[in-house]
């Protein structure tokens, strides 16, 4: 073992950052050690390498002394005194300065060449680090080598073993190294251990005023969310140096600020508004973030917590920073807070400023409060009033009889943002008002058709009558709409008028409605190629459905319109000829729709012929849709026997297809229970595998399938680990086999078991354990722990904070957790997370931001500049909707998108039965 | 669990010094005591422990450190000097396998108490009180003995409690430069400077 001599005895060497030794030897009467030697001569203290030059600060008295006798000591006799003493004024720091530099001019050349090097150490910053080095066992070149991205782990037993108290400029640099890394957890817990809550919380904040590279920023903002210092001025200084580096960190900034929600009191966030950041400063745009970081961290306050708080005055409020202040409010429900900014800001004269207010008053304020200003608003406050409540719906019985007032206004846009807001609540009063304001103002009537069109079966017959007697002269604005509430209708006068409209003609842009049109009739050709395609692209999912019929050829619409304008035993027969028609490009498809329409007669035997090769077919693959469309026998036997060869069947894709249209002779079990036998030929779609319950045991070979399969990743995707809760599935079976005592042999299984096992069994695996040295699992654990309710609350809500802004999968058990809580928001964001038409409707809150400032961006178009702000949606994921079933007082329809969109506004939850229910409006 | 939810990461052995105000000489009697403290922060910072910055100044105090340790504990009084590092290194490993460890003066005190976990904390209480005060090796030999605990006994050394301990650190400090092993031998930078100052040339063997 190095003992304390060996470092009395040890040269201190020149260090990366340009330390020095001291001067050489020297023959007439001087000191020094024949251990020293030259590396370079002093550098003047000016040219300090870290910044501005240290200025010396005045020792107290008894310090002045002291200092003056180590200075003597640095020209002792023997080297171990010199180098104790050259420790210890190192710690001095800026209070030597003065002295040091006095020292300089000594007439001991040794006690001169060290206060040379002293004052160097001085002005570079690096005293500690020196000290550091000492105290380690190291030369300072040593741990700077370290510390640059060395030996990790060396360095980290070192600290282990060595390190005391009071080493902050160390951590820093280990914390600004290991950032990005695994190994940077563990090193915190033992910086958190020796430094204490604030000193890790200091050595934070100078490695993020160290940081030079932009992307290390980012991943210091990662360790402060997963390990919080105990001061939350700290966690605002590190994250706002972040920012500093990082460009466009904004967004990025607050979401790591929100992560911490909950962790800290509201007082001392807001108290820590006011960064003091010593002499170094921060950049202008991170010090305007700070008091935003601070609102967004705070989970709720009260008046008395936000009057104290260090926040700049309302007038002079950021827009990031008002922002921020504004959703604060509305937490933690300071309605009168939130009249009073109205008040302020409505007298500075900023309409954009106003519009932002009131769509956060609009939800923070009582609904009878904002329906009492509505109308003194102006019309882009109003707007914005609207906007927010079809992104977060307050209590029907109040707002929609309000917005069916709206319909009968005189201003348009009026109408128009009544009408896109009313969609959402489904009821026959509803049904009607948008009726009568599509019949009786023409340029609101796309507007009124498009909501009207989701709730149309609720219509009058008389209405619905009215309506069709439109569509003849109906313009292209008003048609599409039009159609849409016909068809959702299903009346005799709606039907009527869309049969002989479309066997008229029949537009491109309204083919897709055509054909779920016509496949309700599937006796008929054109009924029967219209089921077809729609069959067809349901395979797809029940999102994809819609873009899979858009991708629908020119020559399809050609047959559609051919087959309604023919009678049906003509359009039959050019149905049969085509299909027979070995040179028809659409032989495949007049295939489809005989099979599709149960009209193939015997044609399934030969079909089967030609695709097995016994006749000769120059494209058998066009039969494989026919095949598993039809009903025939022949058709049914041959998916049977391809079902019993399982997966590996060439013929295997058309029973996959059969089964997710819904054919005849295989269940969607049989079906499962071959594919989930050898996953690794491909696993089904997720809608395919949620379209129904499925037993435990299939559950469990699922998730062997996911776990050990092709389909990996789709192990942890929440939607998935919703639903194999749901199926009761024994998933430390699957992860651990029939071992007695299951260990998790990495940060994924952790998860899995802490995501999927019953709570207990998951708490004896996982309580006692440990995190690698190398931090691989850490954050997997800590999420564990938070998961099962091993950590106090604060702490466990900020680490599912940190989980989830690190992309892992924990959001759904967050959701459920809230949803046994009867937590409406939770349901509803839920669903619109899953559902094309609200996918962009991401955080309500974030939502409601981007709409205003969406308005604000386009020009200023009162129509449709809320939809402008959505911009374009995302292929939803498929959810497991019958998993939410047992909360619901009505069960969800597999195709529940349209169903959901115009209930939306309707969902309460009801106290006295536990569950999920929708208001019944008149 | 701390409020990170954490277990205490101390699983290193901890050290303290603990004050006990040595004798005071005539001249530099207060830098003297520095001296001797500082020297012994040192060696024992050199140590894989980790040192303790609290104020200890009694038996209390003491056996409040140790209810609050999540590690075997090292307490070494401050006006010892000189410290070989044999023996401070010895009393950690001791304290690995046995639950005391005992550094005796020959003058009836102690020079270090050390004290591993899992003591019942009225015992470790009373050997702390014992170990502060006077007749300390007797009283806390009598507290083992009682307790039938096992410990493992340091080679003897000193305390500064008089003229003629001083006298033998200094002659001890000039042994240590004409001895093989050198300074290692006597590690007491602070009182070799103390003493250069105050007792002149003796402490370089000069003349």
């Amino acid at each position: 073992m190095s003992t304390p001599a060996g470092w009395f005895r040890r040269v201190l060497l020149a260090a990366a950052g340009g330390l020095l030794l001291f001067a050489g030897a020297d023959a007439q009467g001087i000191r020094i050690s024949s251990r020293s030697r030259i590396v370079e001569p002093a550098r003047p203290a000016s040219q300090s390498p870290a910044g501005p030059a240290v200025e010396p600060v005045e020792p107290a008295p008894e310090e002045r002394d002291r200092i003056a006798e180590l200075i003597e000591q640095l020209g002792a006799s023997r080297l171990s005194q010199r180098d104790r003493a050259m420790g210890e004024l190192a710690r001095y720091g800026a209070k030597a300065l003065g002295q040091v530099r006095e020292g300089r001019k000594n007439d001991d050349d040794e006690i001169a060449n060290r206060c040379a090097l002293l004052e160097e150490v001085i002005q570079s910053r690096k005293a500690e680090l020196f000290l550091a080095a000492r105290q380690l066992n190291l030369s300072p070149g040593e741990l700077e080598n370290l510390l640059a991205g060395g030996d990790v782990q060396k360095l980290l037993g070192l600290l282990k073993s060595r390190a005391q108290p009071g080493m902050s400029a160390l951590w820093a640099r280990v914390l600004a190294g290991l950032c990005g890394r695994n190994e940077v957890f563990p090193t915190v817990e033992l910086c958190q251990s020796l430094e204490g809550g604030e000193g890790y919380g200091a050595a934070l904040v100078e490695a993020a005023q160290g940081l030079k590279a932009t992307e290390l920023g980012g991943q210091l903002m990662q360790v402060v969310v997963w390990c919080p210092p105990l001061r939350p001025a700290d966690a605002l200084a590190t994250l706002a140096w972040c920012a500093s580096v990082q460009d466009g960190a904004v967004s990025v900034l607050v979401e790591h600020a929100r992560a911490l929600r909950g962790y800290y009191g509201a007082a001392e966030l807001l108290a820590a508004a006011r960064l003091n950041t010593g002499e170094r400063k921060l950049s202008p745009d991170a010090a305007e973030l700070v008091p935003a970081m601070a609102l967004a961290a705070v989970e709720r306050c009260t008046a008395d917590e936000l009057r104290a708080g260090a926040l700049p005055p309302l007038d002079r409020m950021s827009t990031a920073v008002l922002e921020e202040y504004l959703a604060l409010l509305v937490r933690s429900g300071l309605s009168r807070q939130l009249e009073n900014a109205m008040v302020a800001l409505t007298a500075r004269g900023d309409a954009r400023l106003l519009s932002l207010i009131c769509a956060y008053y609009a939800q923070g304020a009582s609904l009878a409060d904002a329906l009492a200003v509505f109308d003194s608003l102006p019309a882009s406050a109003r707007l914005a009033m609207l906007d927010s409540w079809a992104v977060l719906p307050r209590d029907a019985r109040v707002l929609q009889p309000f917005l069916c007032g709206l319909l009968t206004r005189k201003e348009a846009w009026l109408r128009d943002g009544a009408a896109r807001l009313l969609a959402q609540y489904r009821a026959p009063s509803t049904a009607r008002a948008l009726a009568q304001c599509a019949l009786t103002t023409p340029d609101s009537a796309p507007a009124a058709l498009r909501a009207l069109a989701l709730m149309a079966e609720l219509l009058e017959p008389a209405d619905v009558s009215a309506l069709a007697a439109l569509l003849p002269t109906a313009g292209h604005w008003v048609r599409p709409a039009l159609v849409e509430v016909l068809l959702a209708g299903k009346q005799p006068a709606a039907d009527a008028a869309l049969d002989q409209a479309w066997k008229q003609t029949l537009p491109r842009a309204e083919l897709l409605q055509a054909l779920r049109f016509f496949a309700r009739n599937r006796a008929t050709p054109a009924g029967a190629f219209a089921a077809s395609q729609v069959l067809l692209a349901s395979t797809a999912g029940a999102g994809a459905t819609l873009r899979a019929l858009q991708q629908m050829e020119p020559a399809d619409l050609e047959l559609m319109r051919a087959l309604l304008a023919l009678p049906p035993e003509q359009g039959l027969e050019l149905l049969r000829r085509t299909a027979d028609d070995l040179t028809d490009p659409l032989r495949p498809t007049a295939a489809m729709a005989l099979a599709a329409g149960g009209l193939e007669e015997d044609r399934a035997a030969e079909w089967i012929r030609r695709m097995a090769g016994e006749v000769w077919d120059p494209e058998p693959a066009g039969l494989t849709a026919a095949l598993s469309l039809s009903n025939q026998p022949a058709a049914v036997q041959f998916r049977r026997d391809a079902l019993k060869q399982g997966p590996e069947s060439e013929h295997f894709g058309l029973v996959s297809m059969a089964v997710l249209m819904g054919r005849e002779g295989i269940t969607r079990e049989e079906w499962l229970a071959a594919v989930l036998d050898k996953p690794e030929l491909g696993l089904p779609s997720l809608a395919s595998v949620f379209a129904g319950d499925l037993p435990p045991a299939a559950a469990q070979q699922l998730l062997s399938a996911t776990l050990f399969g092709s389909g990996e990743s789709d192990a942890l995707h929440p939607a998935m680990l919703m639903y194999l809760r749901h199926c009761g599935l024994d998933p430390l079976a699957v992860l651990y086999g029939s071992t007695e005592k299951p260990e998790p042999r990495d940060a994924r299984q952790i998860l899995l078991t802490a995501l999927l096992a019953d709570r207990a069994r998951a708490v004896v695996i996982l309580k006692d354990r440990s995190p690698r040295p190398d931090g691989s699992d850490w954050q997997a654990l800590r999420t564990a722990q938070a998961l099962l309710g091993l950590l106090p609350a604060p702490v466990a809500g900020q680490v599912l904070n940190a989980a989830r802004l690190a992309g892992q999968p924990v959001e759904m058990d967050g959701v459920l957790r809230r949803l046994d809580a009867g937590n409406v928001g939770a349901l509803r964001e839920l669903l619109d997370s899953y559902s094309p038409a609200a996918q962009v409707l991401k955080k309500s809150s974030t939502a409601l931001v981007g709409m205003v400032r969406e308005r604000w961006r386009t020009e200023m178009r009162i129509e449709g500049a809320a939809e402008g702000a959505f911009g374009q949606p995302e292929e939803p994921s498929d959810l497991p909707v019958r998993a939410l079933n047992s909360r619901l007082s009505q069960p969800l329809p597999d195709e529940w998108y349209a169903w959901w969109a115009c209930r939306r506004g309707l969902l309460e939850f009801d106290r006295a039965a536990g569950r999920f229910t929708f208001v019944e409006l008149p | 669990m701390d409020k990170q939810g954490k277990k205490g990461g101390r699983s290193r052995p901890q050290a303290v010094v603990v004050e006990r105000p040595c004798w005071q000489p005539a001249e530099g009697g207060a830098e003297l005591g520095r001296a001797l403290r500082e020297d012994l922060r040192e060696l024992l910072g050199s140590l894989p422990v980790l040192l303790e910055g609290a104020q200890v100044k009694d038996g209390a105090a003491l056996a409040s450190l140790l209810a609050r340790a999540q590690a075997p504990l090292l307490a070494v009084f401050e006006d010892v000097a000189g410290l070989p590092l044999l023996c401070a290194e010895g009393a950690l490993d001791s304290l690995r396998e046995l639950p005391v460890v005992v550094g005796p003066c020959a003058d009836g005190s102690l020079y270090a108490l050390g004290v591993a976990q899992g003591l019942e904390p009225a015992l470790v209480a009373e050997l702390c009180d014992a170990a502060c005060g006077a007749g300390a090796l007797g009283a806390v030999t009598d507290l083992l003995a009682d307790a039938e605990l096992e410990c493992t006994v340091l080679p003897p050394w000193f305390r500064v409690a008089g003229e003629g301990d001083l006298l033998f650190a200094e002659n001890l400090a000039r042994l240590s430069l004409l001895s093989e092993g050198g300074e290692e031998d006597f590690i007491a930078d602070r009182l070799r400077v103390w003493l250069e100052r105050h007792r002149a040339g003796a402490a370089e063997g000069r003349p």
